[in-house]
């Protein structure tokens, strides 16, 4: 504890005066841009497992690492996975993890597809909650580039679109939330993409100060005419430590033919300069 | 995001030249204080200081930031009208960070949690009395969520789902 330092409070009420700050203080903080950005790694190994209206499972195991830069209130990241999927050759994915029934024919034969994904960029803006009142508002925009191969069927080899905004509220220790996407996935020759929309609603609830778990139901309408939608429940626990590491268990169970009928997986993610 | 946690009793001389002949004590209760700890920063000004950025408050306390509740007592004020403004100084750099455009990144606060819009609030909006003897007040933190663990948690989730 340190007594009166007047100097330390002007300094905050100084930046609070400054919500709107002449060129000299935007030029001053625009030199620290770099010296205040933070990076995070992350590493996700999901699997699932589903047979998406086929007559025939398709399992999936992916390796996401990904890298995060944010600085004030961007966020840009950028992965790639890398995945292991068996079944017949009949579902690729898209940009957003939605699977993509490509053929339904069940005479091929069974194969495992191994390999790097898609390439995925991302950019992020947190709404300051000055503008937002109580309310915490994110959107977001990515682009998937085609760098998967196409001959194993791990990529679409089209450029997708992606958009979402989350809306969250804290109320004490629940935090409800919505997100909405959209994706718009480029057109391959052999088969039709349609645009999605998704929609996750659901809420956190902060067990204790370093545990955190999260619940939502998760809707992706069809990406193909060979597809129902996605519809999900999602469950996760979240153990946050100081330092910067958040560790992440999750489960998912599908509620319909469109989705996964269970999926599990564990996230870990470090947060440094 | 209120929280029961361990609670600070700090008593902080105010500072004014001359302690009055009747004076006052004022407790003040931070709320929604973020476990990610650093140092919490709080100002008492009276409507003379309160416009100008660079004036000495009335009485100050800078403590470490308790999870969920942070009390600290201000003693030996004089009555009088008073305000307070509040941060969380989360990294401990004596400063309060803001964003590019000048946008507070920490939590912050004012008596009567009054929200400012653009700019810190005038002293009529988070004004309050104090009277001789013990008072009160309860503060709230706002900008608490971005950096609250439920966010750390969805932010990780949403690694997850690749969107």
């Amino acid at each position: 504890m340190r007594h009166q330092q007047p100097r330390t409070c002007k300094s905050g009420l100084l930046a609070l005066a400054l919500l709107l700050p002449g060129g000299g203080a935007l030029a001053q903080d625009q030199d620290n841009l770099f010296q205040d950005m933070q990076f995070t790694s992350t590493f996700g190994l999901g699997y699932s497992n589903g047979d998406y209206g086929t007559t025939r499972n398709t399992n999936v195991l992916i390796g996401l690492p990904i890298l995060s830069a944010t600085t004030d209130d961007f966020k840009f990241s950028v992965s790639m996975p890398y995945m292991r999927v068996s079944g017949r050759g009949l579902v690729i994915f898209d940009a957003a993890g939605n699977p993509i029934v490509v053929n339904r024919r069940t005479t091929l034969p069974p194969a495992t597809r191994t390999g790097f994904g898609d390439l995925s960029f991302s950019g992020t803006y947190s709404v300051p909650s000055s503008f937002m009142d109580d309310f915490q508002v994110k959107v977001s925009a990515g682009i998937k580039v085609p760098t998967a191969s196409t001959r194993r069927r791990l990529s679409t080899g089209e450029t997708d679109f992606t958009m979402s905004m989350d809306v969250t509220r804290s109320f004490g220790d629940w935090g409800p939330f919505v997100t909405i996407g959209y994706l718009v996935p480029g057109q391959p020759t052999t088969f039709t993409l349609y645009n999605t929309v998704s929609v996750s609603a659901g809420t956190s609830y902060t067990i204790s100060d370093n545990l955190v778990a999260v619940v939502s139901y998760d809707y992706d309408s069809a990406s193909t005419p060979l597809v129902t939608a996605s519809h999900e429940l999602f469950g996760s626990l979240s153990w946050i430590r100081e330092g910067g590491m958040t560790l992440t268990g999750y489960g998912t169970l599908g509620l319909s033919t469109g989705s996964p009928n269970i999926g599990a997986g564990l996230v870990l993610s470090y947060a440094f300069r | 995001m209120p929280r029961p946690g361990l609670r600070i009793l700090l008593s902080i001389a105010a500072v004014l030249p001359v302690t009055p002949a009747v004076a006052a004590n004022l407790t003040i209760r931070v709320e929604n204080v973020l476990p990610a700890g650093g140092i919490l920063r709080l100002g008492l000004y009276d409507e003379a200081r309160y416009p100008d950025d660079n004036a000495k408050p009335i009485a100050a306390a800078d403590v470490p930031a308790v999870a969920g509740e942070t009390v600290i007592t201000l003693q030996g004020i004089a009555p009088g009208a008073y305000a307070i403004q509040a941060y969380q100084d989360v990294n401990s750099n004596d400063r309060m960070d803001t964003s590019w455009i000048g946008l507070p990144l920490e939590p912050f606060g004012f008596s009567l949690d009054i929200k400012p819009f653009l700019s810190k609030p005038v002293f009529n909006a988070v004004k309050f009395i104090v009277t001789a003897g013990e008072n009160s007040q309860v503060v709230h933190l706002q900008n608490s969520v971005k950096n609250s663990p439920a966010e750390k948690a969805r932010d990780t989730i949403r690694a997850r789902q690749r969107k």
